[in-house]
């Protein structure tokens, strides 16, 4: 089945739709991610980036919470049959709104990278605690070991199967993404996703960012298409990235601390 | 003649048999993991040599229903020394020479502080990453060189356990309650959010210096340790959910997954206002 960009927007008029349902225990609903930011890849960009914020009554009644979950699975449902890739949606109480997490704050800056589909605007109300800015900001140095050395484990191995393959593009693809912003946000730089690269090279100067650009021009392969060889070569580089982004960052935070 | 106190009775039938097949399994398990993290230490001494500063291992990372004890899988701190110039090669090593199922953290000495650092991720990570610390400092075993144990800081519990909260309520109730609802995946939604609450009240006994929780024996001790929270009650209602219905097809199943969602929000809420 092919997928085009006008199949987005049906189905997120459907989507609308199917929440509409919910009436007014839905206050407010937001996109953010490549649909919000108008950059879609047909076929590739995937549904449904979003916040769904519910009237904060609903969680003090179990039938009225029990109804909203049935809508929003219902909704869930239906996207997942359009064809297009598709994750659920994320929800919270509209007594939530301060509290959500810090990582994700930057994507709520600004028309570019976020906007309301339905309901009211609330992106100026949602905020994140202390601790939660604080866990962002050092959210990297986890990531780091986790999902950055998480790779290492494939280097040695002597075969790689299939989903040997998918995992280690997912994780590069996912390190891309993710170790960058956490990176900008251990600096001190709160930015939004498609901007981290760029800010990192401006903080950093003599980092070297290669790698990036082979991961995603790599990542329309289809697994089973991709060699074994190279899929060494990238997680070698890519651990290279990570770790002289650390000793960079580790370097800049002792001289400045981010708060400086 | 002094009365003698009267001796427990002893099990007998099937309970003295299951009782044994428990027992059994138990030292099986401890001296199965034992010897891996002994054969993982031998094989990273030898292939990270002098540019190893030191190995400690930790016990029981998240409690497991599968493996309710808490000398399964584990982690280990691989610790290199602060004039390693390049850590690539260093971590390649120590991923081939560490068991798969095995955490592996590796840093540099100077870098130990790192693992305090509180880190907002996929959930699986911050349900291993939250108590690290702790475990660590309280029951880490250096296997080799130097004991860091004093240099591990501790985070304080209720920003832990605040941080867990937010975790779960970004990734449960989408990748969980929405996805395995829309899939129709009702007894794993059940029984995932089963499991799930039983992390959060491992964190949350944090706060009372408990570590050693059993799976089975997570919520009498949160119970005991919280008789306060209207948290206990909540989990005496999840726990009286049919999961057995989950499982089953019909309306039924339906009906006790999204029971056993609302009363995991119920849960999240109840923690958010736990008594210090």
């Amino acid at each position: 089945m092919s997928i085009e960009l006008s199949d987005y927007g049906r189905a997120l008029e459907v989507f609308e739709a199917d929440m509409g349902r919910a009436g007014e225990d839905v206050v407010s609903i937001l996109l953010y991610g490549s649909v919000a930011r108008g950059d879609i890849s047909p076929g590739r960009s995937d549904l449904l980036d979003a916040y769904v914020f519910l009237d904060e009554r609903v969680f003090d009644d179990r039938e009225r919470f029990i109804a909203a979950l049935e809508v929003m699975a219902g909704a869930c449902e239906r996207l997942a049959l359009s064809g297009i890739p598709f994750h659920p949606f994320h929800y919270f109480g509209m007594d939530e709104i301060g509290r959500t997490p810090a990582l994700y704050l930057p994507s709520w800056s600004s028309d570019s990278f976020s906007r309301a589909l339905a309901g009211e605007d609330v992106r100026a109300q949602i905020g994140s605690s202390a601790a939660s800015r604080e866990a962002a900001a050092a959210s990297f140095f986890e990531a780091r070991r986790s999902m950055g050395h998480g790779l290492a484990r494939y280097y040695n191995k002597e075969e790689l199967t299939e989903l040997d393959r998918e995992r280690v593009m997912h994780g590069l693809v996912s390190l891309k993404k993710h170790i960058t912003i956490m990176a900008c946000l251990a600096l001190g730089r709160w930015v939004e996703a498609t901007r981290a690269v760029g800010e990192l090279e401006e903080a950093l100067p003599g980092l070297d960012t290669g790698v990036l650009k082979v991961v995603a021009a790599r990542r329309e392969v289809p697994p089973a298409h991709l060699d074994e060889g190279e899929l060494r070569t990238l997680i070698r580089e890519m651990l290279t990235f990570v770790e002289d982004l650390h000793d960079r960052l580790v370097a800049r935070l002792r001289a400045t601390p981010a708060g400086a | 003649m002094h009365n003698q106190p009267t001796p427990p009775p002893k099990p007998r039938g099937w309970l003295a048999a299951f009782t044994q097949y428990v027992k059994r399994r138990y030292e099986e398990e401890k001296v199965k993991s034992s010897g891996r993290v002994e054969e993982a230490a031998d094989k990273l001494i030898a292939a990270l040599g002098k540019d190893l500063h030191c190995l400690v291992y930790y016990p029981h990372l998240i409690p497991s229903k599968k493996f309710p004890h808490p000398f399964t899988v584990g982690g280990l701190v691989v610790v290199f020394n602060d004039d390693v110039q390049s850590t690539v090669e260093l971590i390649l090593k120590a991923h081939a020479a560490a068991p798969p199922d095995m955490s592996l953290h590796c840093l540099r000495r100077s870098e130990l502080p790192e693992l305090s650092l509180p880190a907002f991720t996929w959930l699986d990570m911050v349900n291993k990453h939250v108590r690290l610390p702790y475990l660590l400092r309280h029951k880490g075993v250096v296997l080799y060189g130097e004991d860091v144990r004093r240099l591990i800081s501790l985070p304080a519990p209720d920003v832990l356990l605040n941080l867990h909260v937010e975790a779960c309520r970004h990734f449960v109730r989408n990748h969980m309650i929405l996805g395995w609802l829309a899939t129709g995946n009702y007894a794993a939604l059940v029984n995932k959010l089963d499991w799930q609450i039983r992390c959060l009240m491992a964190t949350a006994l944090l706060s009372h210096g408990l570590l050693d929780e059993r799976a089975d024996s997570i919520p009498e001790s949160f119970a005991r340790c919280f008789p306060e929270s209207r948290a206990s009650q909540v989990w005496e209602e999840f726990r009286a959910l049919d999961a057995g219905a989950a499982g089953s097809a019909g309306p039924a199943s339906r009906r006790t997954a999204l029971e056993a969602a609302w009363l995991f929000e119920n849960f999240l809420r109840c923690l958010e206002g736990q008594p210090k």
